[in-house]
This record gives C-alpha cells, structure tokens and sequence, in this order.
C-alpha cells in the first residue's frame, strides 16, 4: 500500500526543475559505505541558521527549511515514536519481545543505529531516522560542510551522495527493503504476521511523497548534477531487484519447516479475499494456487531494458519465466535462477542510471507500462501499484522537462489520480477498476 | 451456511451401536446405476402425497430437485449444472480443460460419474449427484426395495447405509473433503486458485441444511433405529480428522518444489486481510506469528469430545496435535510421523464415538466446552468459529428433540444460534470479537 496516498500529488508542487543526464559512475550493487563517523545527533544541524531556518539566508545554496519539513511531516522523524504507540506494542508483545524501543530488530530501521561508541553528546536515539541515517555520521564532514565549501568536498570528507540514483537506492533500500544479511534490518514474515505493516516502494516515488527536503533548481544542478525523475524511478527498479535476488540467495531464507522465507512473495498472492473469482490462468510457468515471488520490479525493469538494452529485456523476460517454473521443483532451482536475474539486473544498473532519457523514452516507457495493463488479463496488485508509481515519475519527468501544456498536465494529473484511487487499498483491489483508470490515463497522453 | 438442522423435525433418542470402521472403503459393486428416473415416479418418491402405510414421505425426489425455494434448494441436484454456469465455465478455462462437464476430476464429484458399462438405459448424467451417488447402484436392490421387504434386506441386497454415521460421514466426505487416493475426486490448491469455492463442512449440520430428504419419526427409529445430531456430528469430525491425515499421509501430497498440498491448510491462515493486526498466540498450536497452519478445527472439536468421552485419548490427541504443529516448522517427514499418531487417535476415537451414549449430561458438557474454547481466544479463527458454530447448531437440535429444552429455551438458544451464524457468515469480513459478542450471547441462553 502507498504510504502517504494523499502526499502522492506533492510530488506535481515540488518544483524539481530538471534535465538530464546524471553521469553518476553507477555500480549495480553498491556497497553501502562504512560509516566509521561520530553521529552527531540531528541537534547538530537544526540550528536557525542551518537546516531549521524560517528564511533562507542570503547566497544559502539550500532553502535552509530541511528540518522543519523532516520534523513536520517526515515519517522519518515519528519511525522511534511509532515503535511506542498501539500498533508498535502490539508487535513487540507478539514477538515476545519486551519492548520494541530497546529490541535491534526494530531499532535498525526505525533509528539512526549507530553503535554507542559512535554517537556524540546531542545524539537521541529517539529522534527516529534522523538526519545522519542518510547523510552518514557527521563528525568527519561537518566542519568542511559549515565552511561552506564544494558539495564534491563534503562527498569526499563523507557525506553520503543521496543525489546520486544508485546511491540513493542502496541507501534507502537499505530499510525499506531491508539488509537480508542482518537480522536487525530486514522484516521477515514473522515480524509482518506479528502486525508490521506490508511495505510498499518505488525510490522516485517515495523521494517525492517523504516529502523531499530538497529542490532541485539551477544551483542544485550546479552544485550535485542533472536530477531526472525517470533515471531515478528506473535506477531503483534495477537495485531493487538485484537486492530481491540477493534475499533468495542468502542461506537462512531456505525453507525452514514447510516454507521459505515468505516475506520475500508477493502479500497478495495469498493475501486476497478468495470468495471472488480472480484471473490465475497459467501465464507465468506458475500453476492456479501457487506461492508466487514478487515481481513487480522485475516487471518495470524489462520495460526499461526493452528500450535501453533489448537483449538484456529478453533475457530478464526468460529467467523471470524460469525462476517462476523453478519454484515448482526446488529452492536451489530457484537460486540458480535468483543468481542469473541479479546478474542481469547488476549488469542493468549502470546503464539505466547512466542514461540520458529523452522525451521519446518517456512517451516510449509510458506507452510499454500501460500495455502491460492493457494487453493481459491479470494485473497483479503489486503491478498495478509499481506502473502508477512509474507513471507518476514519467509525468513528474515530461512535466519538467516543459513537454506539457498546462491542460494536459492538468488532464494527465487527474487521470493520475485516478490511477492512485484504483488500488488505494490492497484489499479492495480489482484489476476491472484499474484497467479502466490506466485507460483513462492513456487518452490523456499527447499524441 | 443455514442452520436448518433446527427447523428439521429429527427425533433422538440415544446410542446408535453400529459396527463403526473408521477407513470403511466405499464398496463399490459392478452393478448398474439405473438414474434418477427410476426413482421418482409418483407413486415411489417423487410423490405429492404418500400412500397410505408408506414409511416414508414419499416426497425425496420433490426435495432434492425442486428450485421454487432458492433457500431450500438441494445443490447436489444443482451439482452438474454448475460445472456449466459462469463460475464452473471460468474454472475449467483457468484450468486449461476444454470443458468442465467432461473432465473427470469435475465429474467425479459433480455428477454420478459411473462408467459407462454401469449406467442403466435412464441414467442421465446431467441430473448431478442423483440418487444413486449415495444410496447406491439400485440394480441390485431396486427389486427387494419395491417389494416392501424391510430396510434390513434393502441393505442386504446393496443399499448403501446413509442412516449410520459413519458409513454417512465416509460416503459425504467422499466428495465433502475428497478421496485422496483418488486425484480425480480430491479438490486441490490449484483447483481452489482456479476458482473453485472454499468448502465448509459438518456432517450433521449439512446432512440438515441439505436439506434431508427425509424425517425422523417413530416408524424411522423402528426401521433404521434412533438417531443423535451429536453423535452424527461427533463422529462427522472423527472420520473428517482421519481423511485430512491420510490426505498428509498420502505420497502425492509430498511438498513439490517449494510449497505442501496448501489445500491441507486453513484457508484464513493465508487469505486474510492484512490491515488489521489479528495474530495471537494459540496454546493449542504452539505457532509464531506470520505461520502457515493447517486446518485444525476438526482437531479442536474432537478434543473436545473426547475430553467428555474418553479423556487419555482427548489429552493425546491435544499432545499430538501440538507435535503435528510444530512439525510444520521443522519438515515434511516430522509432519508424516505426527500425522500417523494423530491419525491413530482419531480412528480409536470414531469406535468410542460411534457407540457412546451422548446423554443430556454430555450436551450439556459439550456445549460449555465449546463455548470456553471460543471464550479462551485459542481458537477464534473463521474455520475455528465456524465449526463451534455448527457443533453449537447440532446440540442444541439434539436437546431440542430429546424434548429437553421448554419452548422458551429453544427459542432462547435458537436467536443465539442466529447471532452465531450470522457473525460468521462472510468469511472475507469476519471479526473474531463479533464471533466471541455473539457465544457470549448464545452462553446466556443454555438453560442452567
């Protein structure tokens, strides 16, 4: 489900002026940087004349206002808080745990978890995810970052570059798909049967409706490079799939009992009423009534590749076929083929945030999603969630590139809202509804 | 599901000492089924009025095939022309079949699906589960059965037994839970993704809501003997709880690839909604949360039972079916092994069951057993709520008939009863705390 439905147009006020190209030297599965830092503690940077700033002082490079949107209406910043209310509680006590503010499983994402050796003397724990879980401990940087030096000189003294789409992936994916190597940083089934919510995530999207504490105008571009709605949109389909396939790969989400790691399938596959009739048919090399894996990423990823690197669409296509097949013989079936997708999607990842998309790629990308509504008879709810959100960055995109008039933005944006009503809740999802707003949306485009 | 078992008239008495074997095979004779046609004549039992003496109402065919009362209607009579309507249409489609009436794993249990060397010249297979699907061949009996012998020789000569609870809940589970050994009569998790209906069952509570076809009254209890809801209904569970083991113990349900037979499994275990937290612990499977578990609220009711009627089975059956949970965590062949054990208690259990006495003392008993199981939270699942609700329905029938409830006691428990089936009559939208508003309701109104 998307966090934030009612954020989602925000998204159409950011004025994230942009154009091109962001020659990032991309890698397809980034390490995340060691971060050997002091955290600080958000305190450090709140200061009226940093990042809390009710006017931006004057030649300031930034609005200033970072912290005020992150303590107004970040989930970021209530991620601590969260863990303390109902829903938190009632997920510690169904975990047997004694307390969800003091257990690693829930602090290692709802935290900056810097060990205590590496917090300074304003650092809070109860700040939640705060500024230096994404921009990295501060003690190495700030004082070149007061100093008021280049944005490449903080880079260099540590700052993380969040601008920079695979970085950003590896970063916010981190949590929000979580570590599959670290216990305290990935949601299992367990911990979403014990009352976690499903969690939903497309890197361009979720960027926007945090909301951003950024904009992207001409002395952003300056100062960190071109910024492109779409390459950051396709850049996260590409690590996020490589990271999926790494969770396959990873030994202790092998069947353990009955079952593998579920929360690595699609919710709903399971997760559906069952008194209506829905269209299984035996499309995907999976038979009616399977587990099946979630694919929505590699779904936007074959659009991508379709048109940046065919070959590399073919072959994503059969493996995804065959990882499919594989889940009805074995789990080192599967990993044979978990391997070969990560591979390509790894390979994939530099390509797509290397490259310069042109308003023809928009209007070819937009074309390739909706046919994937259009041309089967089974959108899955995960699909129809990730080509909306994917849609929404191509508009977001074709907008700031001035590519549209003000009343086929205004037409595109309802059509979009219409899109966002259509699977609002992953319950009450049906594909009729959908198909009929993704068609809606479909006129809206400009011939 | 409609609780009929109220408004049919089904006089009790007690014990019903029949030869009970828990894996009766189906006997199966070469003899010919000679159709629906040669049943319901109007003078046999397709009749407006019975004859004079007759022991029956005469009526069994108008039952089963009328369609003027849509909440009277005998699906079984129904049973084939689904397979032709839009449900059954789009089944066979996601199946890949080209046609659901003529594929036999939809036949076999749609239909009397006797080969064709069996079928007389007036069987149609289109009249669905006819007569015959459960009473059996008639070329055999037909004779004897029009002759006026007596319901002895009728069975002598080849009429399958439906009045005895077990031979009933073998014959109704046939197709009710399916035949393991045989894929074509056994509804998979395929099936079920294709679009097959989820399928409740309780053997009493169905036999009811069929609705029967015929009345218990004295000349009944003279010619097939006395006849208890609660014992049909216990043994409905035993025998059930056997077959869904077997269903594990069968070779073809080994895990392939990377999931079991998930048919095995509670179906609300897996398709629930996800926006409300639900999950709490079960003493009674010992399972984490986010688990998939299996279809245990045949289990949770024969505990029950046999803690009123034989406890060290009723307190192993707990204890095995704890390892059965638990073994679903660990691999397939501690399931098989604890399923074995589980097994062997429950086909212990259908001989105790099927010659106890079930005495007012035992309704009452069993009804506060019930009730506490859904009061104590171990088992406020839909498929757990859904057959406290059915188990509830048969008590109170049974007391109801034995003539122990006053007019207003029946009526008391039979609004509770309302309140029960309606708090689980959407398994899509159920809440486990209207369900406990509900028992706690129908708790107020067993006579004291």
């Amino acid at each position: 489900m998307l966090a934030g439905l009612s954020r989602i147009f925000y998204r159409f006020g950011v004025a994230s002026a942009l154009t091109m190209t962001l020659a990032s030297a991309g890698q397809g599965e980034v390490e995340l940087r060691r971060d050997d830092a002091i955290h600080l503690g958000v305190a450090s940077c709140v200061g009226g004349n940093c990042h809390s700033a009710s006017e931006r002082s004057e030649g300031s490079s930034v609005p200033q206002n970072e912290y005020l949107i992150w303590s107004k209406s970040d989930k970021h910043h209530r991620a601590y808080t969260v863990l303390r209310e109902e829903r938190g509680l009632r997920i510690a006590r169904n975990l047997g745990l004694t307390n969800a503010v003091t257990a690693e499983m829930c602090l290692g994402c709802h935290t900056d978890p810097a060990p205590p050796a590496r917090r300074g003397p304003l650092f809070q724990i109860s700040d939640g995810v705060g500024c230096e879980a994404c921009h990295g401990g501060a003690s190495t940087w700030l004082g070149v970052h007061i100093s008021g030096t280049r944005h490449s000189e903080n880079l260099a003294a540590g700052l993380y570059p969040t601008e920079q789409p695979v970085a950003r992936a590896t970063k916010c994916l981190s949590c929000h798909f979580g570590d599959p190597a670290d216990d305290n940083k990935f949601v299992t089934h367990r911990i979403m049967g014990a009352g976690h919510p499903r969690m939903g995530f497309e890197l361009d999207t979720y960027t926007a409706v945090e909301p951003a504490h950024f904009v992207v105008n001409q002395r952003y571009i300056e100062r960190k490079g071109p910024v492109n709605d779409v390459q950051v949109w396709a850049t996260g389909q590409a690590v996020e799939l490589a990271k999926r396939m790494g969770a396959l790969l990873e030994s202790k989400h092998a069947p353990n009992g009955l079952f593998p790691e579920l929360v690595l399938f699609d919710c709903q596959s399971c997760h559906h009423p069952y008194n209506s009739l829905r269209g299984e048919r035996d499309t995907t090399g999976l038979a009616q009534g399977s587990l099946k894996l979630y694919d929505a990423n590699a779904a936007m990823l074959r659009v991508i590749a379709a048109r940046l690197a065919p070959a590399a669409s073919t072959a994503l296509g059969s493996r995804m076929l065959a990882l499919e097949r594989a889940s009805s013989e074995s789990w080192a079936a599967i990993q044979g083929q978990a391997y070969e997708i990560r591979r390509l999607a790894t390979a994939l990842s530099p390509i797509v945030s290397s490259h310069d998309f042109t308003r023809e790629d928009l209007r070819g990308l937009a074309d390739r999603i909706i046919a994937l509504g259009s041309t089967r008879d089974d959108v899955p709810y995960p699909e129809a969630e990730q080509a909306t959100m994917a849609l929404a960055s191509i508009l977001s995109t074709a907008k700031f590139f001035g590519n549209l008039n003000y009343d086929q933005l205004a037409a595109m944006s309802k059509a979009m809202g219409g899109l966002y009503g259509a699977f609002a809740s992953g319950e009450s999802y049906r594909q009729e509804p959908f198909l009929k707003a993704l068609r809606e949306f479909q006129r809206t485009l400009p011939q | 599901m409609k609780l009929y078992a109220l408004a049919v008239g089904i006089f009790v008495i007690s014990t019903l000492a029949i030869a009970a074997r828990a894996d009766a095979q189906i006997q199966e004779s070469g003899s010919k089924h000679l159709g629906v046609k040669s049943c319901s004549g109007d003078n046999c039992h397709g009749a407006v009025k019975p004859a004079e003496h007759s022991a029956v109402k005469q009526n069994e065919y108008l039952i089963w095939s009328q369609e003027t009362d849509p909440y009277k209607v005998d699906k079984h009579h129904r049973a084939y022309a689904a397979l032709k309507e839009e449900r059954g249409v789009r089944i066979a489609h996601n199946l890949g079949l080209p046609d659901a009436v003529t594929a036999e794993i939809c036949l076999n249990c749609h239909a009397d699906n006797v080969p064709e060397e069996k079928r007389g010249p007036r069987f149609d297979i289109s009249d669905g589960v006819g007569c015959e699907a459960c009473h059996g061949a008639a070329e055999d009996w037909l004779g004897v059965h029009l002759s006026g012998a007596g319901h002895q020789a009728n069975l002598d000569a080849g009429l399958y037994p439906t009045e005895k609870p077990v031979q009933r809940a073998e014959k109704c589970l046939s197709c009710h839970f399916g035949e393991t050994s045989d894929e074509k009569r056994f509804v998979t998790h395929r099936l079920m993704g294709a679009g097959h209906p989820r399928m409740g069952f309780e053997l009493d509570t169905y036999t009811a809501a069929e609705p029967a076809h015929f009345t218990v009254d004295k000349k009944y209890i003279e010619r097939k003997g006395p006849v208890n809801d609660v014992q049909v209904w216990a043994v409905g569970q035993a025998i059930s709880l056997v077959r869904r083991m077997d269903a594990i113990l069968d070779p073809k349900n080994t895990p392939k690839g990377i999931q079991p037979e998930l048919v095995l499994f509670d179906c609300e275990s897996c398709h629930h909604a996800m926006s409300q937290i639900r999950w709490q612990p079960r003493k009674s499977t010992g399972l984490g949360p986010g688990s998939v578990k299996l279809y245990d609220a045949n289990a949770v009711m024969l505990r029950v039972i046999a803690a009123r009627v034989a406890p060290g089975l009723g307190k192993a059956l707990g204890e095995h079916m704890l390892a059965l949970h638990h073994a679903t965590t660990l691999n397939w062949d501690r399931v098989v092994r604890e399923a074995t054990e589980v097994r062997q208690v429950a086909t212990e259990l259908v001989h105790k069951l099927s010659s106890h006495d079930f005495t007012r003392d035992d309704m009452r008993a069993l009804a506060e057993s019930i009730i506490a199981i859904g009061l104590s939270g171990d088992d406020t699942d839909y498929s757990g709520a859904e057959q406290v609700t059915m188990a509830l329905g048969s008590i109170v029938s049974a007391m109801k008939m034995s003539g122990y409830l006053s007019t207003d006691q029946s009526k008391a428990m039979n609004d509770g009863l309302i309140g029960l089936d309606k708090s689980i009559a959407n398994n899509a939208t159920y809440q486990p705390a209207t369900f406990v508003k509900a028992l706690k309701d129908f708790q107020k109104a067993v006579p004291q």
